[in-house]
């Protein structure tokens, strides 16, 4: 499936049945994957942008998903990870957070803030949608090819953009 | 109108008064310290830095008072603007133009926003920083002159009217009624006008001829701010609560009025406090026949005590403080009490539950009503993350209840314009000083669906 989304998340950047212990090894890998398809430069300093606002107010938005967000110098173009997590009982602050799919959106900083939050902001209210229909759910959880969830994304990406 | 969509209107326009006083709180307490300590009269005189004094009620207060009005309604950019209408009755005024300010910073801001509504999209690229800043460049010139010519002449319209207004009162002996114009004259900021053009000439026609004088005390009489203050301390909360100490302490003792001011613009309806806390003042002197020998300057306890006439003077002195601070205060209590448990009218016990609900899961106790609610922000740090999850569940859930409310989300600095604003309860505090208009609602999570649905019943 083609997309006008390609610049905003790949196949390269969906990571299935993640093995991690916490939320900052859930970030650090998602930094990882955005340093090996280019978009950025410095997944280190990347990293502690995302934990400096990850600080501020926990990205935990229920329906077993976080939605980890940073504005950071350290990346090239707005970019989008997408991670299914292995373990079902992980949590990403305390127990009773459990998270299975974590979404990092990086955005570079704009001349324009307002104007690039404002283009930026279709990325997350299609993932609140999304998150709540059942089988969406049901087709993250049990997708064995990456593409399947790009496909899923790209479709509710161009659904609200298309009005 | 109806008399809910009245108090709808009242309580809106206090959220905009409140909007545009309450940020700049500070510079009120900065200017009224280095009045009281350092004017002739003052605590610790000192001619140099005296001559802040002036500039800064003159020029910095009016213009901060109307950047941020300008920037309620119109951003960033309407900031801009505000301020540089507010130089137009600035200058064309000779008293502080707190009023002048607080009606064109909003215009000026109202302007560019216009302006910006009717371009939008249709700027070439690469030429927007030159249109963005022209524009505000030749709105606020156009603004400016437009508030030069015609503000200052109505509002010295409105002084003289007050002049006139105040001697009619003297002549037909019904001095307590006096109140009645020279308290809401202080509130906007004609304290001075009206005391030292008014007052201070017919009371040194007086003293001159039987040593003493009763105007000296009308205008002076630091007890009705003394009373509002303390309600505010006693009754209120949050911002204006904790300030109040303070400004007491400045108001009382350093005996600079102008710092009540603000606290009574929030609240429209406590200048029936400072009336009734006047007059009871005014008919206490008139009945003991308590005066001063001259002007006090400023109005503090202490220069009131230092210009009675002797021991008897002074006792009277303070006790007709005493009376219209108690009178001031058990009014503004009242009030301030009351508009901390606004309950609608119809519905009260129903609306104090929800109320009480909503505060279990988080949600302030405000009482924002469904018709008067336009615009909803939804707001978080980044302004592209939580935010936008809730406001696309919030959309959802006012358009299944075929509400038409705008719904959108934002980042806390870029927060401009709303009737509600919705963020996490981590984020409230920031939220709240960044646009102090608006009700605020907290949220424990912004997909919390449960909460949305609280608050379109509450629309509904």
């Amino acid at each position: 499936m083609t997309s006008a989304h390609t610049s905003l998340i790949t196949k390269e950047a969906i990571q299935l049945d993640l093995d991690a212990n916490s939320k900052f090894d859930v970030i650090r890998s998602l930094c990882g994957r955005l340093f090996v398809v280019n978009r950025t430069e410095n997944p280190s300093s990347l990293y502690q942008d995302i934990i400096k606002r990850e600080e501020v107010v926990s990205t935990f938005a229920g329906w077993q998903t976080a939605i980890p967000h940073a504005i950071s110098r350290h990346i090239s173009v707005p970019s989008l990870c997408f991670a299914r997590v292995k373990e079902d009982d992980f949590s990403w602050n305390s127990r009773d957070e459990i998270v299975r799919f974590v979404f990092l959106l990086c955005a570079p900083i704009s001349e324009d803030m307002k104007r690039l939050r404002q283009s930026q902001s279709y990325v997350f209210s299609s993932v609140a949608q999304l998150i709540g229909q059942a089988e969406t759910i049901e087709l993250w959880q049990q997708a064995s090819d990456e593409q399947v969830i790009l496909d899923s994304l790209c479709r509710a990406f161009d659904a609200w953009q298309n009005g | 109108m109806t008399s809910n969509n009245l108090k709808v209107g009242v309580q809106s326009l206090g959220r905009f008064l409140s909007g545009m006083v309450m940020p700049n709180i500070g510079a009120f307490i900065a200017w009224g310290l280095i009045t009281a300590m350092f004017i002739p009269t003052g605590w610790l005189p000192n001619e140099s830095l005296a001559e802040l004094v002036g500039p800064m009620i003159k020029y910095l207060l009016p213009l901060l008072i109307g950047y941020t009005g300008g920037k309620l309604v119109g951003g960033d950019r309407g900031a801009v603007a505000g301020a540089i209408t507010t130089m137009g009755v600035v200058i064309g005024a000779d008293i502080p133009m707190f009023l002048g300010a607080m009606i064109v910073g909003p215009l000026g801001g109202l302007a560019i926003q216009r302006f910006d509504a009717s371009i939008h999209g249709k700027i070439k690229p690469g030429f927007e920083m030159l249109v963005n800043n022209f524009s505000i460049g030749i709105i606020g010139m156009i603004m400016a002159i437009v508030a030069y010519k015609l503000i200052g002449p109505v509002v010295a319209v409105i002084t003289q009217g007050l002049g006139d207004g105040v001697g009619w009162i003297v002549e037909h002996h019904l001095l307590p009624l006096v109140s009645i114009i020279v308290e809401p004259a202080k509130i906007l900021f004609l304290n001075n006008a009206i005391n030292h053009g008014v007052f201070t000439p017919l009371g040194a026609e007086q003293a001159a001829a039987t040593g003493s004088s009763i105007f000296y005390m009308i205008e002076t009489n630091p007890g009705p701010g003394l009373g509002v203050l303390l309600a505010y301390m006693l009754a209120g909360r949050g911002m204006a609560q904790k300030s109040a100490y303070g400004a007491s302490i400045i108001h009382f003792f350093g005996g600079i009025h102008e710092i009540y001011f603000p606290y009574v613009l929030m609240k429209p309806k406590l200048i029936l406090a400072v009336i009734a806390g006047g007059m009871s003042g005014v008919a206490f002197n008139m009945i003991t026949g308590n005066a001063l020998a001259g002007p006090p300057s400023p109005g503090s306890v202490f220069a009131l005590s230092l210009m009675s006439t002797s021991a008897m003077g002074i006792v009277l002195t303070l006790a007709s403080i005493a009376v219209a601070a108690a009178v001031s205060f058990t009014i503004a209590a009242v009030i301030v009490r009351r508009d901390l448990g606004a309950t609608d009218n119809l519905g009260a016990a129903q609306a104090a539950v929800a109320d009480m609900k909503a505060e279990s899961k988080g949600v302030a106790a405000a009482a924002a009503m469904a018709g008067a609610v336009k615009r909803i922000v939804v707001a978080c740090d980044a302004g592209m993350g939580s935010s936008a999850m809730g406001a696309t569940v919030l959309r959802g859930k006012l358009a299944d209840a075929g509400l038409d409310i705008e719904v959108t989300n934002a980042a806390i600095n870029d927060l401009e314009e709303a009737d509600i604003v919705i963020t996490q309860a981590e984020l409230s505090d920031r939220a709240r000083a960044k646009l102090p208009g608006a009700e605020h609602l907290s949220i424990g999570n912004f997909m919390d669906a449960g909460f949305y649905d609280e608050l379109v019943a509450r629309l509904t």
